[in-house]
């Protein structure tokens, strides 16, 4: 039987605000405001080193910590990016942009309050977006045929195989690495062992968590520690007294600036969505609008607030969208939701379309503790501030030493096999190697998370149906294809932008081919959004046929 | 003579690399009564990664090394600016080696004072920093593993903890 919504909600309102899970919530968001705020300490490696103190926990408890160490991760870079104009992730890039230049101009306090709240409001903007999409989003979900599950795995691969830019080829390479290293061992459906050359400590195949460490971890942490001189160099940060902060005043710019804090959460929130993009995207991408779209564009890039607003509401908005996947599809968003979701299935819970019907308090949960947690969040970065600013000036070569065994002891925690500690060497050579040639880490990763999700499916289609047309007659299915082509097509489109005439046809051709798979679809709102699209592009192919294919001249 | 370029290299290594795992699919066993066998989906994975393995070899003979590649003039040179993700990795493989018989506490220690003793500042005042940092990092990870969590580490057989 079906429990009530507010049932449903009262139960895991229930759960996450006891007192204990409160702690485990802001003991996660001070060790990820720790491991944000310390460039080359990643959020993806917080999360993972917390892993291993949930597996004692229940769920609950366990989820509610690493949502804590997602949240306060994410916020957490902005503190030396602003300070110091050296951002602490990938994610706040951006917020170097005027963040710093503020500091420098004597404002380090304001533009400090303002990051911080800006974080807080993307981060309850997605938050609720989650609440309200995952559950609708799982019900399409549960449209899915195998078929359809296989094309969205494709398009998931193909789509962070092309953020490698310019290295397509090596990113696509590498999502086929990682495919290959998931089916070593027993595949899972006949327990049939391959791919082993005979080795019988293969047979059970790698420990997800060990290749995913030893790939991430280590290949982050050689490369920030190649050359002696910035291993060595301590963070050294402004006066302390930096970190006084005038909230009222911060408040009231952000608000002032409504549209552009809506925009950027929005645009935060929609890349989340999309499989393996993530902050670092969604910063810069927000910060370039609020940029087209200010009246004084000329002032970003000199201590604009809107610079900072921009780059981190997005930045902390992607979280509930990279969630909002992986709860309703069990398709992680991002690196970080990759190993959320391995820590989901240590726990015993598969994230998939029947994942929020079949436990909905479990689920809503997940989504009340990362509400929660930026409300924390918020508080600890008020009244901690000047911890972080200490934290800074740690050198990365004692923090790198630490970090790594800290990894061994949590990979071995997994299963109890020295086995797993090798595995974690051996990935953490490839990883590196693999970086210093030229390919990405990160398609490796949901390489290997999304490989047994692609078997599966592909088996379960074939067992269904030997008919192959079935992948691009189907419409969800032939709708991720699509997509799966234009975002390989993307890095070309990106490249040849203003100097080759075929890309101005891209926007129209991808307007009129997603509305084909849409236009197939059941009922009656989606073949009427189909319709739309269609005209759309036919309008944008007249409207381009009139102006000409002439390239841009600016 | 012009020297062949890295990318040529690693593209033959993944085509070779793809040929060996492709043969090992031939000896798969074929589970009774299954819709599709277990080496047909490392198969799936293995012809588009050739394919690409090809296109990377292609393009590494038409284009040349990419342009941020680092060169080196000697082997010298390469070891010198690798020299300390090497000891790193060194260092954890000695301690992997050492795992069995010092467990997991008293290897950890070493491994984490070698670490920050062979990329960090050398003075006796920076040692004694190293080793303390050693002992309260690793020690307490490991407490909170064994007394708090109740998780049994690898023991060391010389040792004993």
């Amino acid at each position: 039987m079906e429990l009530p919504f507010f049932e449903i909600l009262g139960s895991a309102f229930g759960n996450v605000l006891t007192p204990y899970n409160l702690m485990l919530i802001a003991v996660g968001v001070l060790a990820g405001l720790i491991a944000g705020s310390i460039p080359g300490f990643t959020i993806a490696m917080a999360v993972i080193l917390t892993l291993p103190f949930t597996f004692l926990m229940p769920p609950v408890e366990g989820l509610s910590m690493m949502m804590g160490v997602f949240v306060g991760g994410l916020a957490g870079g902005l503190i030396p990016g602003i300070l110091v104009g050296i951002p602490g992730t990938p994610s706040s890039v951006a917020t170097t942009f005027d963040g710093f230049p503020m500091a420098r101009a004597g404002k380090p306090g304001l533009a400090l309050g303002i990051g911080i709240w800006s974080c807080f409001f993307g981060g309850i903007f997605s938050a609720v977006i989650l609440a309200i999409f995952a559950p609708a989003l799982a019900r399409v979900g549960l449209e899915f045929g195998p078929w359809d599950y296989f094309a969205l795995v494709i398009f998931a691969l193909t789509i962070t195989a092309s953020l490698a830019g310019e290295q397509l080829v090596k990113g696509l390479i590498a999502g086929c690495i990682g495919l290959l290293i998931a089916a070593i061992g027993e595949d899972s459906l006949n327990g049939v062992t391959r791919l082993t050359f005979g080795f019988d400590i293969l047979d059970q195949g790698f420990s997800f968590l060990a290749v995913l460490i030893g790939l991430f971890a280590f290949s982050q942490l050689m490369g920030d520690i190649r050359d002696t001189d910035s291993a060595r160099r301590p963070m050294a940060l402004a006066d302390p007294s930096a970190a006084r902060v005038p909230h009222i005043e911060s408040i009231r710019t952000i608000f002032g600036d409504v549209g552009n804090l809506l925009r950027s959460s929005v645009i935060g929130t929609l890349v989340g969505v999309l499989p393996a993009a993530g902050g670092s995207i969604a910063n810069i991408l927000a910060y370039d609008q609020a940029k087209k779209a200010s009246r004084t564009p000329e002032r970003f890039g000199k201590g604009a607030p809107e610079g900072v607003v921009a780059a981190e509401s997005a930045n902390n908005a992607t979280a509930g969208g990279a969630l909002i996947t992986m709860m309703a599809l069990g398709i992680p968003g991002d690196v970080i939701t990759a190993v959320m979701l391995g820590a989901l299935l240590a726990h015993n819970v598969a994230p998939s379309p029947s994942f929020i019907p079949n436990q909905p308090v479990l689920a809503y949960s997940i989504i009340v503790a990362f509400f929660v947690a930026n409300f924390i969040m918020l508080a600890v970065q008020i009244f901690s501030l000047r911890i972080f600013t200490v934290v800074t000036k740690i050198p990365l070569y004692a923090l790198a030493s630490v970090i790594l065994i800290y990894c061994a002891i949590g990979v071995f925690n997994l299963n109890n096999v020295t086995f797993d500690i090798w595995a974690l060497f051996a990935f953490g050579v490839l990883g590196y190697i693999m970086k210093v040639l030229g390919f990405p880490i990160a398609p490796i990763i949901l390489g290997v998370v999304l490989g047994p999700i692609a078997e599966a499916n592909l088996v379960r289609a074939v067992s269904v149906s030997s008919d192959p047309t079935l992948f691009i007659t189907r419409p969800w299915s032939l709708f991720f294809l699509i997509l799966a082509g234009f975002s390989v097509l993307f890095v070309w489109y990106q490249a040849q932008r203003r100097t080759h005439r075929w890309t101005l046809a891209y926007p129209i051709a991808l307007v009129i081919a997603i509305s084909l798979p849409i236009l197939m679809m059941p009922g009656t709102v989606r073949p009427v959004i189909g319709a739309a699209l269609l005209l759309l592009g036919a309008f944008l192919l007249w409207r381009r046929w009139r102006i000409g294919w002439v390239l841009p001249t600016d | 003579m012009s020297r062949v370029s890295r990318d040529v290299v690693v593209a033959l290594v993944l085509i070779g690399l793809t040929l060996a795992f492709f043969w090992t699919t031939f000896d798969v066993r074929r589970a009774p009564f299954a819709a599709i066998g277990a080496e047909v989906w490392p198969r799936v994975i293995l012809v588009p990664m050739f394919l690409l393995s090809v296109a990377l070899l292609i393009k590494a003979l038409r284009e040349g090394d990419p342009p941020e590649k680092p060169d080196f003039d000697s082997f010298r040179d390469w070891l010198a600016y690798y020299r300390n993700p090497i000891v790193c990795f060194s260092l954890f493989f000695v301690f992997l080696l050492g795992l069995r018989s010092l467990g997991i506490l008293v290897a950890g220690m070493l491994f984490t004072f070698a670490m920050q003793a062979v990329l960090g500042h050398r003075s006796p005042g920076h040692f004694i920093m190293y080793a303390a940092v050693a002992v309260a990092t690793v020690g307490g990870m490991w407490a909170v593993f064994t007394y708090g969590l109740g998780v049994q580490l690898p023991r060391g057989r010389m040792t004993g903890i």
